[in-house]
């Protein structure tokens, strides 16, 4: 900082590097929003930077008459549940491991990582086969599952460096202060652990919500499908709608935004205590 | 009848034993001090004390009851931690308050109270900080305010002093020592520094290897350490510690005959482990040659450092500027400030009281 403020041009040049960065990421999301919003005739034959006339005709034939409107329920149902269940499986995994004396734990650790190395579509394809035999296949509740397979590593692997990184005094004072371990946990350790937990929040849900590979294997029935499989779909041999598929990409963009924009102070926080130990 | 007690308390991991069999009454306003090197064992006694070790054997009494067994929140305990341990989301009134609100005081209580502490550490203009925004003195405050508040049977400290520079670490003990005195409680302290014990303790347990060495006032284990591991541990400059031969009434450092000391009376012949303290050696017009090898002006005194035949030694002095390195200057001792250890179990040596010093 003060070495870029004494030397005003490789100041200069940072912001330059940064703003084009920022550009070479932006320019997709924008284009894909500006298309949904554009009529088809402008959008395939003369696009100009700027929209010369907006529409949102692609939101409506979207809404009422695909099942864009099921999907994207289905992708909220699996994403919410995954990161429900990899909040409370990977805190309670993590915590364990740092604070327990458990047997092997080293193991469970570079295990989890391991199991995270795998391409997805590796697991999926034995997953598919027992979802089968136990006759979970086709639903939703697998969908989760297979996610789990993902975001459970990361959740686990990034509460454990950030519960390593707390001081086991601060659990120890609460309880002589008067709690419960439990309750020093809840009191303490939680509230503590916020960037973190958002962090994985965010994480696990951006993982599920645009998952394709999984929903791709486990999912045979248009009722059950999500909003990846589902646009995937839309793209026909002879059929290719640009607008809809734009209105559909710009609406599963739309939580991930959102989700950003309210919490990212959390997870720059997070980012930062996960990967530098106090 | 003693506030708390520690009957032959025992912790084992696996099968390494930390600590063996430690047995100790504290009295109500007693401050102990649990004294030794990093690993002896005294931090693990402590936090059996506090709960936050399970015992694996014996039993620990706290203000009669029988504590053994119970969580850290009902023994009755408040417990200052080395890294303070403050909870940094919590403002500083907070920080001091949760303990009482775990407790079902009343918010009106708790205020009152909080209050009450934070004028006595002179912290009230912190109150509404967060622990992140103190200096360490202040966190150290915040700290011991913490335990003050909640009024326990007894307070424990695990080495409080040891983040914080040297200035104010011995203004903090002078602190403690007088709020410890006020409250007249309880009091555990650990420590590894001899000083902080020294100046601190009413008694002193000594600790190594997880095995106590010895209990006792500060002067008496000074005066009188029971073996040779507390003679060393104990006193600043360190006792000269070296293996000897007595005989004819002489305490023989070495082959020739000029290399002796005056020896205590009831003194057996034999070999043995001598000790004598810097400030008990003194120079003198004749005596043992020493070879001064350093000196260090401490201000009000100087400490000597040479050689007496093949041992290193150090004797302190009263300020003087007039022996430089290199000088051989002519050393003799107090024979009641020489400490005879057994050569095999380093146990002291019995003698007659007479040549003891004095106790008081």
């Amino acid at each position: 900082m003060t070495t870029a403020s004494r030397r005003p041009l490789a100041r200069i040049g940072l912001y330059l590097a940064a703003i084009a960065i920022a550009l070479y990421s932006a320019f997709p999301i924008y284009w894909m929003v500006s298309s949904s919003l554009r009529p088809t005739q402008e959008m395939l034959l003369n696009p100009t930077l700027v929209p010369t006339e907006l529409t949102l005709q692609y939101y409506y034939s979207l809404l009422a008459q695909t099942d864009y409107p099921r999907q994207f329920l289905n992708s909220l149902i699996v994403a919410l549940s995954t990161v429900v269940l990899t909040m409370f499986l990977s805190v309670m995994i993590a915590y364990g491991v740092t604070r327990q004396r458990i047997r092997g734990k080293k193991a469970i650790i570079a295990g989890m990582l391991y199991a995270y190395m795998f391409p997805p579509l590796l697991l999926a394809i034995p997953l598919y086969a027992m979802f089968t035999k136990v006759g979970l296949n086709d639903t939703l509740f697998s969908l989760v599952i297979s996610h789990l397979t993902m975001t459970m590593p990361l959740g686990v692997w990034f509460l454990w460096g950030f519960f390593k990184a707390m001081p086991f005094e601060l659990e120890e004072a609460a309880m002589v202060d008067g709690c419960t371990r439990l309750g020093a946990f809840l009191r303490v350790v939680l509230p503590l652990s916020v960037p973190g937990l958002v962090t994985v929040a965010i994480f696990a849900f951006l993982l599920s919500w645009t998952d394709y590979t999984f929903a791709l294997v486990m999912i045979g029935s248009d009722v059950n499908k999500t909003v990846p499989l589902g646009l995937a779909s839309m793209i026909g041999a002879f059929d290719l709608r640009w607008g809809d598929i734009m209105a559909g990409s710009t609406l599963i963009a739309m939580p991930l935004f959102i989700a950003f924009i309210l919490l990212s102070r959390y997870f720059v926080q997070g980012l930062t205590a996960g990967a530098v130990k106090g | 009848m003693a506030e708390v007690s520690l009957r032959n308390l025992r912790k084992t991991y696996g099968g390494v034993t930390a600590v063996e069999g430690v047995n100790l009454d504290i009295a109500k306003g007693e401050l102990i001090v649990l004294l030794g090197p990093s690993g002896c064992g005294k931090s693990t006694t402590l936090r059996m004390v506090a709960g936050l070790e399970s015992i694996s054997g014996g039993e620990l009494f706290i203000g009669g009851r029988d504590v053994t067994n119970l969580e850290p929140k009902d023994r009755d305990i408040a417990m200052v931690f080395q890294n303070y341990a403050l909870y940094p989301h919590k403002t500083i009134r907070a920080n001091l308050g949760f303990g009482l609100k775990m407790r079902g005081m009343t918010t009106a209580d708790t205020a009152r109270r909080v209050d009450e502490v934070a004028e006595m550490l002179a912290i009230t203009h912190l109150l509404d900080r967060k622990p992140r925004q103190l200096s360490g003195g202040q966190m150290q405050r915040v700290a011991l305010g913490r335990a003050l508040v909640r009024d326990p049977a007894v307070f424990l400290l695990d080495e409080p002093l040891s983040n914080l520079d040297a200035k104010l670490r011995v203004r903090m003990r002078e602190e403690i020592a007088l709020l410890q005195k006020r409250i007249g409680k309880a009091m555990v302290y650990v420590t590894h520094d001899q000083t902080e014990a020294m100046t601190l303790a009413d008694r002193i347990v000594i600790m190594r290897d997880g095995h106590v060495q010895q209990i006792g006032a500060p002067l008496e284990v000074y005066d009188r350490p029971r073996n040779v591991f507390v003679a060393g541990f104990i006193g600043s400059p360190e006792m000269n510690l070296f293996p000897a031969e007595i005989g004819e009434g002489r305490l023989r450092m070495g082959p020739s005959d000029d290399l002796s000391l005056p020896v205590p009376s009831g003194a057996p012949d034999g070999p043995v482990i001598a000790g004598v303290r810097p400030e008990a050696l003194f120079v003198a017009g004749e005596g043992i040659p020493f070879a001064v090898r350093a000196v260090e002006q401490l201000g009000s005194q100087t400490l000597l450092i040479g050689r007496i035949g093949e041992h290193q030694l150090r004797v302190m002095e009263d300020r003087r500027d007039d022996i430089r390195a290199g000088d051989t200057v002519h050393v003799s001792a107090d024979p009641a400030g020489i400490h005879l250890f057994d050569k095999e179990t380093e146990l002291r040596l019995a003698l007659s009281a007479s040549a003891e010093p004095a106790r008081d």
